[in-house]
């Protein structure tokens, strides 16, 4: 599996699908071909967290102890019935997988504890906008953790000049107690020369619920990663995910909910732009255990290709073994329909402008779901302006 | 739907056995050089088959078992003896055959299939081709349909030479490396330019003996603006050992031509299915499959599909039904090389009593094939809740002018549909077989008559297990 | 007088959330016609449901009796053989099921006889007559892209071609349109008078019972049966509503 250009140099495969397919297309993984060494230490300073908010730090190996001390304590499987065996299981999961957990242990940083207590419903969102200079090369940790029917949302932003490179690695693992609820957004806005990891595990306890709000705008080299085990009866997971690859760049998303608990639900919709060289591979995994009576888990993507010999790499896959569960998979994959032309060329607008038009659309409306007015505003006009003809 | 009118089929009737000690000739059970030169003088190969067996050989031996699907360690190789053949020369009559044979094909019911006016059946027994028979009006039409060991020696010697494993490499994986090293038997049939066989085309594969591999070599040709609809049938005993099947089907659909390619696998349930089917098709072509995955213990069955030309065109309708101790991984393969190929891919999967059904696929556009249309359409149902069902299909489009759309769902019978048919009257059990059934329905639409109603009754079957 | 056809007797019946049906009692008479009117959720399906034997909803109290025999017991399947029918208000589809080879499965079920054939077809085209569908529908997928007056009509063909002896029919009325309601109404017509089958109609309006000899109403209240009364009574109801019943049965 590891591949090694160079004996000093191990390149990273982050985002392995749990049940993996033919080799040559390539798609079980996805391997970083940029630097991943790291310069810089991000500080991070809050100055008002909302009420009932705590941070505190911790080591790699003390965040390891507390996530197996506080999450919902699952079984670890290795093996998918019938399959090989899933890469590399980590006692609590996330999208990235174990390389990448390896890669934040061996930085030394330390994670950052953010913890709401019971029944507290923080009014204002967290904000934590990242600003990275040209070659800085920075990686965060984060644990979330939401007590009982608490709230609370996180807003995260990473953002460089356009023209700067350089590296951004975030790993969030969230943990969700009984009736808690967390909106979770991630907004990359990276300059063209950054490669920008960011992986997430969540897991759920009974009636708890996440939404996730995740645009990955810029970079060079992009992946995102999420499990989420939804443990508890009830749970519910709902993403919204938006992505842009222009030129060459790359952008490479696995996303994977386990649906355990009885009556859970799972929504999860991924829409993306491609033009020029531009490539993506997006596996997006739901997966009904034996126990989920009930649950639904549904899936849609949307990709518009604008143009190039784009490479779009799409893994939509649904493991089940149970019987009472209702799963959806659609994708949709191709230029913007003749009909559609047709339609806005009848109202004067050109094929240019009608391409615009579509894409402002199209990751608007996953923008639209970010509740932070200025971040609508940013994410509007970074669209503006990488789409000006 | 012709529900009433099926005969009851006796489940046991698949699962008998011949005398094996009679007429019988078995080789070693390994696979060794001397094996394969055995095979190969047995055969009377010309010199490239010879040559060519041995070199699948070595790649055989140099190649390792698929990593990401079902697990089939309980296959032991060196111990299944890859070649069976009966003593029985080929037939041109039915009359001709031996008595044993004769009877395990009734059994299976191909003479009555004969007599409903079909073209041709060749009917292996065994590893070898035993019976052979072509409706002259189809011959007269210069539709050549032999056994193909007669093919590789005879009149069409270099248009097999031409063709033979050139589509499915013998590099392409382990078992059709294999399958080069030790093939036996088969069907050959050319349809030449602009002819169109009204009637379909049948052969029947059955594996007999204990241990016994089989290996046959399917290569059909449809020339230039020709047509054909080709039936592969399959059923074999029930027996402990492991067996395998690593057949290999190569189909050349030519300009304007179009091919209709159907099996109804129902192997016996200790059978390992590892086998390779694979289509091109150029300018205009169109190449359509009718796939029902019944039997056997393991299977990984892709039938791929080329579609080289432009404006060539594929249909793939699957079925598969995994019950007890079944893990049956099948699905499809597009690759859209040529401009406004389009493809469409419907399948349905059943699991029931612990079986485990995989649908795998792969779409691959290429940068050449500008203005591709693929679709997936692929349907699930969970019977209980010991069973497994994943889908696992993968898209790789290199190009912007193209437009893939895939619809993936799974679910189980739902209980209100099964209150409102138990309310007319119909038992539950009954209930939950005609949902089935009726989910089944876009398949069976598909392929003849008798074989809609072979397909119904083995559904029926697998439902009466509840 | 000889025992009623349908005799319910203090029946409960629950789903997963609670009890949804409390102490019913209903007898119905060999070719008598009930009316089963109530406000929305007062739970006229459920008990529907219930005398059906939908396992979605467990008799927790009571008893069903279908012509002197204990049915509360028996699965869906058997009660139709006794005689039994529902008319679902939203009737499933069933892909790939076409029909005709559903009612013939259905009827060889019921009678466990094999078919004759011939006569089956001549009756469902005469009745595919009656009921003004047409012919083409007896191949298509069962409910599977029918319009709702379709359904509905399909549901009467599946009435009167397994002529049971007690329909219970739930909203077959609802959202059709003026010749629909008349085409129904005909089947129902057919089914009352000429078969002297026992109806238990669930409806909302009057249109669908114009053309049939109502003999008794009732009124279903919170799972409650409130009141019982004659035809006139659902013209009472459709002039003034429920409230008085519901008045009445929170004790006001």
């Amino acid at each position: 599996m590891g591949k090694y250009e160079d004996k000093s140099v191990k390149k990273m495969q982050l985002g392995h699908i749990p049940a993996i397919t033919w080799n040559r297309l390539g798609m079980n993984a996805g391997t970083v071909e940029g630097d991943t060494s790291l310069n810089t230490h991000i500080e991070t300073k809050f100055e008002a967290l909302p009420e009932g908010v705590t941070v505190s730090e911790l080591s790699y190996a003390e965040a390891q102890k507390w996530l197996l001390a506080n999450a919902p304590k699952e079984e670890a499987e290795s093996v998918v019935a019938g399959k090989f065996p899933m890469y590399h299981p980590q006692k609590f999961a996330t999208g990235l997988g174990q390389e990448f957990d390896d890669y934040l242990k061996d930085s030394g940083e330390k994670i950052e504890l953010f913890e709401i207590g019971d029944g507290i419903t923080a009014r204002d969102a967290i904000r934590w906008d990242m600003d990275f200079r040209n070659k800085n090369k920075a990686i965060t940790g984060q644990l979330v953790h939401v007590g009982r029917n608490s709230s609370l949302t996180l807003i995260m932003s990473y953002r460089s000049d356009k023209e700067a490179e350089g590296l951004s690695a975030v790993s969030t693992k969230v943990v969700l107690e009984e009736g808690a609820k967390l909106t979770l957004v991630k907004v990359q806005l990276l300059g063209g020369g950054f490669l920008h990891m960011d992986d997430i595990g969540a897991a759920l306890r009974e009636d708890a619920s996440m939404q996730l709000v995740q645009l990955e705008l810029g970079g060079k080299e992009t992946f995102a990663g999420l499990q989420a085990e939804l443990v508890g009866r009830n749970a519910g997971f709902d993403a919204k995910v938006g992505y842009v690859a222009l030129e060459d760049h790359r952008v490479d998303i696995n996303y994977n909910v386990v649906q355990r608990g009885r009556k859970t639900n799972c929504e999860m919709t991924f829409d993306g732009v491609l033009q020029d060289a531009a490539a993506k591979r997006l596996s997006d995994t739901i997966d009904f255990r034996r126990g989920s009576r009930g649950s639904v888990g549904h899936e849609k993507e949307n990709v518009l290709l604008l143009g190039g010999d784009i490479i779009n790499q799409s893994l939509p896959v649904i493991l089940c073994e149970e019987e009472d569960m209702e799963g959806t998979h659609g994708a949709t994959i191709g230029q913007l329909d003749d009909d559609m032309l047709f339609y806005m060329a009848s109202r004067g607008i050109d094929e240019k402008t009608a391409q615009q038009i579509m894409v402002r659309a199209r990751l608007g409306a996953v923008a639209r779901e970010i509740p932070d007015e200025n971040l609508k505003t940013e994410i509007h006009d970074y669209i503006e302006e990488a789409f000006r003809a | 739907m012709a529900d009433q009118e099926i005969r009851e089929v006796d489940r046991s009737l698949y699962d008998f056995k011949d005398d094996e000690s009679q007429g019988f000739f078995r080789m070693k059970e390994g696979l060794t050089r001397e094996i394969v030169e055995q095979i190969s003088q047995d055969k009377n190969d010309p010199a490239w088959m010879h040559d060519f067996r041995l070199k699948c050989l070595e790649l055989y031996n140099n190649m390792s078992v698929p990593n990401w699907g079902p697990s089939i360690d309980g296959l032991d190789m060196d111990h299944i003896s890859n070649y069976v053949r009966s003593k029985t020369d080929m037939k041109g009559s039915w009359n001709d055959l031996p008595d044993d044979i004769k009877n395990t094909f009734e059994k299976l019911g191909i003479p009555q299939a004969e007599r409903e006016s079909l073209a041709g059946v060749g009917a292996q027994y065994d590893s070898e081709l035993v019976y052979h028979n072509l409706q002259q009006e189809v011959a007269d039409q210069g539709v050549v349909y032999t056994g193909f060991e007669d093919a590789v020696n005879g009149e069409y010697s270099e248009m097999v030479k031409e063709y033979f494993m050139k589509l499915v490499p013998p590099t392409d994986h382990k078992f059709a490396a294999l399958h080069g090293a030790v093939w036996s038997g088969g069907s050959f049939v050319y349809v030449p330019k602009g002819v169109h066989v009204e009637v379909p085309l049948q052969s029947y594969f059955r594996l007999n003996a204990k241990g016994a591999g089989q290996f046959e070599h399917t290569l059909i040709i449809v020339d230039e603006g020709a047509d054909v609809h080709f039936i592969e049938g399959c059923s074999a005993p029930k027996y402990n050992t492991a067996n395998l099947h690593a057949g290999c089907v190569e189909l050349y659909v030519k300009k304007n031509a179009r091919l209709r390619y159907s099996t109804i696998e129902n192997w016996s349930k200790n059978m390992y299915n590892l086998n390779t089917k694979r289509a091109i098709v150029e300018e205009g072509g169109t190449m359509e499959w009718v796939s029902g995955s019944f039997g056997s213990h393991v299977s990984y069955l892709y039938p791929t599909t080329i579609l080289k030309g432009d404006g060539s065109h594929c249909e793939f309708t699957g079925i598969t039904f995994a019950g007890n101790g079944q893990n049956l991984d099948t699905g499809a393969k597009m690759i859209h090389i040529g401009r406004e190929t389009s493809s469409y891919i419907n399948t349905k999967s059943i699991s029931k009593d612990g079986g485990v059904s995989t649908y795998r696929s792969s779409i691959q556009i290429m940068p050449t094939a500008k203005k591709a249309k693929a679709s997936v359409d692929c349907a699930s149902l969970m019977l209980d809740d010991q069973s497994r069902s994943d889908t696992i299909p993968a898209m790789d489009i290199r190009t912007a002018d193209a437009d893939v759309g895939h619809e993936a769902k799974i679910g189980r019978i739902s209980d209100e549909a099964v209150f409102y048919l138990m309310s007319r009257g119909i038992s539950e059990s009954e209930a939950r077989a005609m949902i089935v059934s009726g989910f089944a329905d876009p398949v069976s639409k598909e392929l003849p008559l008798e074989y809609a109603a072979e397909m119904n009754n083995l559904i029926k079957l697998e439902m009466e297990g509840m | 007088m000889s025992q009623p056809l349908l005799q319910v007797r203090d029946l409960c019946a629950s789903i997963e959330e609670g009890e949804l049906l409390h102490h019913v009692n209903l007898d119905i008479n060999a070719g008598e016609t009930h009316v089963l009117m109530g406000p929305n959720g007062a739970g006229k399906s459920t008990l529907g449901y219930t005398l059906m034997g939908n396992p979605g909803y467990t008799v927790t109290n009571g008893t069903i009796t279908l012509d002197g025999e204990d049915i509360t017991n028996l699965s869906t399947d058997k009660r139709a053989a006794r005689g039994m029918f529902l008319s679902f208000q939203n009737p499933l589809e069933v892909p790939g099921l076409s029909l005709e080879a559903f009612l013939r499965n259905a009827i060889r079920q019921q009678t466990g006889k094999p078919l004759k054939i011939f006569q089956f077809k001549k009756e469902l085209e005469a009745t595919m007559d009656l009921l003004q569908m047409d012919a083409s529908y007896a191949d298509r997928d069962l409910n599977v892209g029918f319009s709702g007056g379709e359904k509905k009509k399909a549901e009467i063909l599946q009435l009167l071609m397994l002529n049971p002896k007690l329909a219970i029919l739930d909203e077959t009325d609802s959202g059709l349109d003026v010749d629909a309601v008349r085409t129904v109404s005909k089947g129902i017509e057919e089914f009352q008078k000429k078969r002297n089958g026992a109806l238990l109609v669930i409806t909302h309006s009057t249109k669908i019972l114009e053309s049939l000899h109502v003999d008794y109403t009732h009124v279903l209240v919170k799972g409650k049966l409130v009141h019982t009364g004659d035809a006139s009574l659902v013209e009472e109801i459709n002039e003034r509503g429920f409230e008085q019943f519901v008045n009445a049965a929170a004790g006001k």
